[in-house]
């Protein structure tokens, strides 16, 4: 927020402590970790299928279990190359990526769109979809709320009328219905 | 004679006011959202997707060419004038146009990349009308066993021209097959990786899956490097929009070239736009007069890639169409279109939806031309929307995301699934995961193992039907060549570097 945000050490607020300059990011290791985990468990929920009749050469166990074995290898060689950090212009990018992430506004994104798939039926759709247009606006560093919320609110009116009441494709009306 | 009728019944029903009307709005579309930073090809058709619900097929298919060429358009502005490109297939286009811009001759570049791509469109969709009734009939004669292996060579080579790294590429492959997999299981009706949760028994919608890991996703990116990131700088359309007598001496010929190495490449069933162009930017570097100028701006070096970024693009569809094989991310979602209107594309679309696929290609000519006519006069238009506030850009993105993907079953598990993989799809980026095998594995998955059990029901369960043929023998082998080529040259490379250090 602050001009002296930019210039301050990016990698403090990042991973929360001091990271020496010549130090690896994470997050390769982590991603690579994370496909390994789905791999295995892509396998392991392979074994769930029952297999089909006994006649059939393949059931429909078999291509599940090559996919999970495909991803447990790839996954692999993954994580050996992260861990060694075997690909300079990866731990680059993921350095690059770091010291220019910023959390706050990705957390903030989020929450905002898991409340409005929550709040969508209940409050009906151009309602929340205005409240979401203005909000996402200011979590990205808009300071006009009341220009936002006034496109906002046009736009969503433009969407329903467009599909539900023109093209038939039913959004929630929610508890104010609308007149036309 | 047979391939000219089939195509003036085409131009009949193109031509029909409706069919012009959604060619027009498509185009007009495609450049819109095309033009928006940050918004490649694939994410265009994938925000524009739940349009598909409101026309019949064929006009919705008119609509989605349109869409698709638009997009492909208006990706050239933003890699002129913001030097962002939308994705790989633009990174030439961002090194010479985005230098002419600066000089002040953004009006050139933008001129030949328009009329390069027109060029390259017409003559490819003149290769498209009659190589792909042909192409549909050799496919049809291709057995289950080298149709996976031909699945195999797409998933081989969209991974390994995205992937630095072909293990990364491959993780994302799987993953997407995995994803393919939820869902009963056609043949035997076994529900698989379903958690006992109904709405997984139809699958993961892919419209959830394609919106989220690319617009969403897209969002997450904007908003986690809003602040630090440095602002694109938006650089100013110098000069009429047009090109001097010498700009013209200087482009046809690369525009020819261009078309001449896209076509066929994109045409491949393992083609993809990346390839040619980066081919096409050193073939004219190569054969130049004005060698100094590269890197500086040399208008051969925007003329040629977009024209094979055109001509790969248009190619693409031939595979797509007669094969059902989708060989980059925005075949893979056109692929989507088509198939939420039950409508396979493969080797009998040609014979069972004539009607359709000849109005679709004669729409492809008729796209052409809109956009040529729309959009040189336009871009002035495109240059005040590149200036819209990120914040408004983003929000309005996600609205839409969220709009198509909750209209596909008015079902919020939909949303919530797209929010799931716009958030896998903002971790892939920021580690070097490409996106574009998953949607692949996602969307051909299913059709894969399909061809894979019949293979192996005909070989009565012998796995090594797939290397006895000698046909699937050989695209498999051809496979493994694409992925660990780029492997070995990179360790040849590495060796060569490494060589001269003992000797000192």
């Amino acid at each position: 927020m602050s001009p002296r945000d930019a210039t301050a050490n990016p990698a403090n607020d990042a991973a929360g402590a001091v990271a020496p300059p010549d130090e690896r990011p994470w997050s390769p290791r982590i991603a690579a970790l994370l496909f390994l985990a789905a791999g295995v468990a892509v396998l392991g929920w392979a074994f769930a299928i029952p297999e089909g009749a006994i006649d059939q050469d393949v059931g429909p166990r078999a291509f599940p279990l090559l996919v999970g074995v495909g991803l447990c290898v790839a996954a692999s060689v993954a994580v050996v190359q992260a861990f060694r950090g075997s690909d300079p212009a990866l731990t680059e990018q993921a350095r690059e990526e770091a010291r220019l992430t910023e959390w706050r506004p990705v957390a903030a994104l989020l929450a905002l769109l898991v409340c409005y798939l929550f709040a969508l039926a209940p409050c009906g759709y151009w309602q929340s979809t205005a409240v979401l247009f203005a909000l996402v606006a200011r979590v990205l560093g808009s300071r006009r709320i009341l220009r936002d919320a006034l496109i906002g609110l046009v736009l969503a009116l433009a969407v329903y009328f467009l599909f539900d009441r023109l093209l038939g494709i039913h959004l929630p009306p929610g508890i104010v219905r609308l007149a036309f | 004679m047979d391939v000219l009728n089939d195509l003036m019944g085409g131009f009949g029903s193109a031509f029909s006011p409706l069919h012009l009307l959604l060619a027009f709005a498509g185009c007009t579309l495609g450049s819109l959202v095309g033009v928006l930073p940050g918004l490649g090809p694939a994410t265009t058709v994938a925000l524009l997707l739940p349009l598909t619900f409101v026309f019949d097929p064929t006009g919705a298919l008119v609509l989605f060419a349109g869409i698709y060429y638009g997009g492909m358009y208006g990706g050239s502005t933003t890699a002129i004038l913001l030097n962002v490109p939308g994705e790989t297939a633009s990174v030439p286009t961002t090194l010479e146009g985005h230098p002419m811009a600066r000089s002040g001759r953004a009006g050139a570049a933008l001129a030949t990349a328009a009329i390069g791509s027109f060029v390259a469109g017409t003559i490819s969709t003149v290769g498209i009308t009659f190589a792909g009734p042909a192409m549909a009939q050799i496919a049809e004669k291709i057995q289950p066993a080298e149709y996976f292996a031909v699945m195999v060579l797409a998933f081989a080579t969209v991974t390994a021209v995205v992937a630095d790294a072909p293990a990364r590429g491959l993780c994302s492959l799987f993953l997407g097959l995995a994803i393919g997999l939820v869902g009963i299981d056609s043949l035997t009706g076994q529900a698989r990786y379903t958690f006992g949760v109904p709405e997984l028994y139809d699958g993961v919608q892919i419209v959830a899956v394609a919106v989220g890991l690319f617009a969403i996703g897209e969002a997450l990116y904007t908003a986690a490097r809003m602040r630090r990131a440095p602002e694109e700088q938006m650089l100013p359309v110098g000069g009429r929009i047009g090109m001097s007598p010498e700009d013209w001496r200087r482009s046809w010929k690369p525009w020819l070239r261009g078309t001449a190495i896209g076509l066929p490449i994109g045409a491949l069933p393992a083609g993809g736009a990346e390839i040619p162009t980066f081919l096409s930017y050193n073939v004219e570097k190569r054969l130049s007069r004005h060698k100094k100028e590269f890197g500086k701006g040399a208008i051969e070096g925007v003329a040629g890639p977009e024209a094979a970024n055109n001509a790969a693009f248009s190619g693409v569809l031939m595979p797509l169409l007669t094969l059902g094989i989708p060989t980059s991310a925005t075949a893979g979602v056109l692929l989507i279109a088509f198939q939420m209107y039950n409508v396979q594309p493969g080797p009998q679309l040609f014979e069972t939806q004539s009607a359709l696929v000849w109005t679709l290609i004669a729409s492809l000519y008729i796209g052409n031309v809109m956009l040529l006519v729309l959009n040189l006069p336009l871009i002035p238009l495109w240059v005040k929307l590149l200036r819209l506030p990120r914040p408004l850009l983003t929000a309005g993105i996600l609205v839409f995301a969220a709009l198509g993907v909750y209209a596909l079953s008015q079902n919020a598990v939909d949303l919530g699934i797209a929010v799931l993989f716009g958030l896998l799809g903002f971790g892939m980026r920021r580690t070097g995961y490409p996106v574009a095998p998953l949607i692949l594995g996602a969307v051909l998955g299913p059709m894969a193992e399909t061809q894979f059990r019949r293979a192996m029901a005909f070989s009565e369960g012998d796995w090594t039907i797939f290397f006895t043929r000698p046909l699937s023998a050989a695209i498999l082998f051809l496979s493994l060549i694409a992925l660990a080529g780029p492997m070995a040259a990179r360790a040849l490379r590495r060796n060569r570097e490494r060589e001269p250090e003992p000797v000192g």
